[in-house]
């Protein structure tokens, strides 16, 4: 049977070949070979395209033989099974892995028969940061939290860890934006009786046109929208022209969010920057209030299709598990950790306690 | 102005002069008016009882118009000229009428007797609603008892008088407020430091700061509303010391009523 997959595997040794996060070229683990991204995307171009007409062939027959039976046809699509082309075994995966890793001989491999049909990106960001230091900076976002259950970092161990390239659209926009503001402007004058407020109210027009580049929003429905927001921003200064080569040793997906879909996402946060920028400019006045009438008018618009770099680190207390994702490329962690609600009962007493006798002190000698 | 001038030049001059000349300046000079002789015998009465029994010299002096002077300055004049002969201490009452001010004024024997705002207000918040009521009489006795109770204190605890402090309720209740709300803040602040997931509300890492370009910049005036607060009122006339001419050799403290 003709592989499904391909194996980038080196040329020198026949070891399996991983981009290593920070290099600029693709190295043999083993013998040290260095390989150039182009001749690592020409050497395996033609074993890809073999690899996929094998899978197309091999689900056309399966789809043939899973009409009618008791599988849907949606479910059927999210599985699908690739041959190893290092051991030989089926790997079983979802409609949207581009790049995955062998469960039995952990070989780092590509399955280019998802490439058909989408569109390829346009850019990629790659890992600058390693495996290990993403279990560092783990580490390193518990410290100084005191809520932390003494359990989860004495016995904490990190239960899984996967490099991954998530989807993102990077929206660009040329933006009108007209809003008019409520501003006021108080003065304020004391005599022995009373004090008298004068505040004079206007009417603030502003209108400006801004460009915004690269508004990245995830195009990957498995991954946590809030989550992808929470490691921005991102170095665009570093991305790359997409080039597979870069997946090797990664989880890849495509992306399952279109970029149709994703738009919606980039409106608001554009529509919020813009109002505020807009506001920025109202100055003098003593308060500002944005009013109902404000138009924000796209021109030239643009996206990019662009796969970016996370560590996925999941750890598991209480028999609960806690996910952490790292900014493959800045460090950046994020995620939410469990909370001792002892400790938070002991420290709110505690802060309780000292605000009190603090006020108390002061109170009793001013009262 | 002048008329004024010439009374309270004639007022000082009287005073001055009587002390000067008698051995002993009565303990109470009306030169107010505000006395029928029956009060101002009972007066009289009650603060020779404080000077027999303390050796300290209490008086009691009413004028209807001391000019621009204050009444600090004019009391502590009459404590150093006229009331100055009492052996364990001096300590007058001024009423200036036409101000509507009351001034107490010691030297400084008994500027540690009478403490400081607290001791002088212990009488005058005493005496003060008497003076409101223009009942004088009933005003210048309580002065005296209170005068009286002052040096007693003094006499069997060997300090002066100050406040008793009660159960600070208002401090405590202050003090559990401030508890709260700063262990919901600190709460709150341990609760997010717990997570950072959060969704990015706006775009402003991605906008091109130099690409902004403002065409439209127009404020027009709508209207404009004036809102007008009464201040607090003062407590001066309440009992409370509100001035004080206190200095080295004088204590004291004075107020409207």
């Amino acid at each position: 049977m003709a592989d499904t997959s391909v194996s980038y595997k080196c040329l020198c040794c026949g070891a399996p070949l991983s981009f290593l996060p920070g290099a600029e070229k693709v190295t043999c683990e083993y013998c040290g070979t260095e390989l150039e991204i182009k001749t690592v995307e020409e050497m395996f171009a033609k074993k890809e395209a073999a690899a996929a007409q094998a899978q197309a062939a091999k689900e056309a027959k399966w789809d043939t033989a899973a009409a009618g039976n008791e599988w849907e046809k949606e479910e059927a699509e999210m599985m699908k099974a690739f041959t190893c082309s290092s051991c030989g075994a089926e790997i079983v995966s979802d409609g949207n892995t581009m790049a995955t890793e062998c469960c039995y001989c952990g070989n780092p491999t590509m399955l280019p028969s998802r490439f058909a049909g989408m569109l390829k990106p346009d850019f990629i960001i790659p890992f600058k940061k390693s495996k290990e230091e993403a279990v560092a900076a783990l580490k390193k976002f518990y410290e100084g939290k005191k809520l932390l259950p003494d359990a989860f970092t004495a016995n904490n161990r990190v239960e899984a860890i996967q490099g991954m390239y998530v989807p993102f659209w990077l929206f660009d926009a040329d933006i009108d934006a007209q809003g008019m503001y409520k501003a006021s402007r108080s003065t304020v004058v004391t005599t022995e009786d009373e004090i008298i407020t004068t505040t004079e109210y206007y009417n603030c027009e502003r209108a400006g046109t801004m460009k915004f580049e690269r508004i990245p929003v995830d195009g990957s429905l498995k991954m946590d929208d809030t989550f992808m927001e929470s490691i921005e921003p991102f170095d665009y200064s570093e991305m790359v022209p997409f080039s597979t080569a870069y997946l090797t040793g990664y989880l890849a997906d495509k992306y399952d969010v279109d970029a149709d879909a994703a738009v919606g996402r980039a409106d608001e946060r554009v529509n919020t920057s813009a109002k505020m920028c807009l506001a920025g400019t109202v100055e003098g006045f003593d308060g500002v209030e944005p009013t109902d009438d404000c138009t924000i008018v796209k021109n030239n618009n643009g996206v990019h299709y662009a796969m970016v770099p996370v560590w996925i680190l999941t750890t598991r207390y209480k028999d609960e598990p806690y996910t952490f994702m790292m900014n493959g490329q800045t460090g950046k962690v994020v995620g939410s950790l469990p909370i001792d609600y002892g400790k938070l009962r002991n420290y709110s007493l505690m802060s309780f306690a000292i605000c009190a006798v603090i006020a108390f002190a002061i109170l009793y000698f001013v009262l | 102005m002048k008329k004024l001038f010439l009374i309270f030049t004639l007022v000082a001059a009287m005073l001055l002069s009587a002390a000067t000349a008698l051995a002993a300046v009565p303990s109470v000079m009306d030169d107010a008016k505000l006395l029928s002789n029956a009060e101002r015998a009972k007066v009289v009465s009650a603060l020779q009882e404080i000077d027999n029994k303390y050796n300290v010299r209490v008086g009691v002096v009413t004028v209807k118009s001391i000019g621009s002077q204050k009444p600090g300055d004019f009391a502590n004049q009459l404590i150093d000229k006229a009331y100055n002969n009492g052996p364990n201490g001096n300590m007058v009452l001024l009423q200036v009428v036409d101000q509507r001010k009351w001034y107490i004024s010691t030297d400084k024997k008994l500027k540690s007797v009478v403490v400081g705002n607290e001791g002088v207000e212990y009488m005058s918040k005493a005496f003060v609603p008497y003076l409101k009521k223009n009942d004088y009489a009933s005003a210048y006795m309580v002065y005296a008892t209170k005068a009286g109770e002052l040096l007693h204190y003094y006499q069997k605890n060997g300090k002066g008088w100050e406040p008793e402090k009660g159960f600070p309720l208002l401090a405590l209740v202050g003090a559990l407020v401030a508890g709260v709300a700063g262990a919901y803040i600190y709460r709150g602040s341990l609760l997010a430091s717990m997570s950072n997931v959060r969704q990015q509300v706006e775009a402003n890492a991605y906008l091109n700061k130099e690409s902004f370009d403002l065409l439209v910049s127009e404020d027009t005036y709508m209207y404009t509303n004036v809102s007008v607060v009464p201040r607090a009122k003062s407590k001066s006339s309440d009992g409370s010391v509100t001035e004080s001419s206190s200095d080295d050799n004088h204590g004291g403290g004075g107020g409207g009523y």
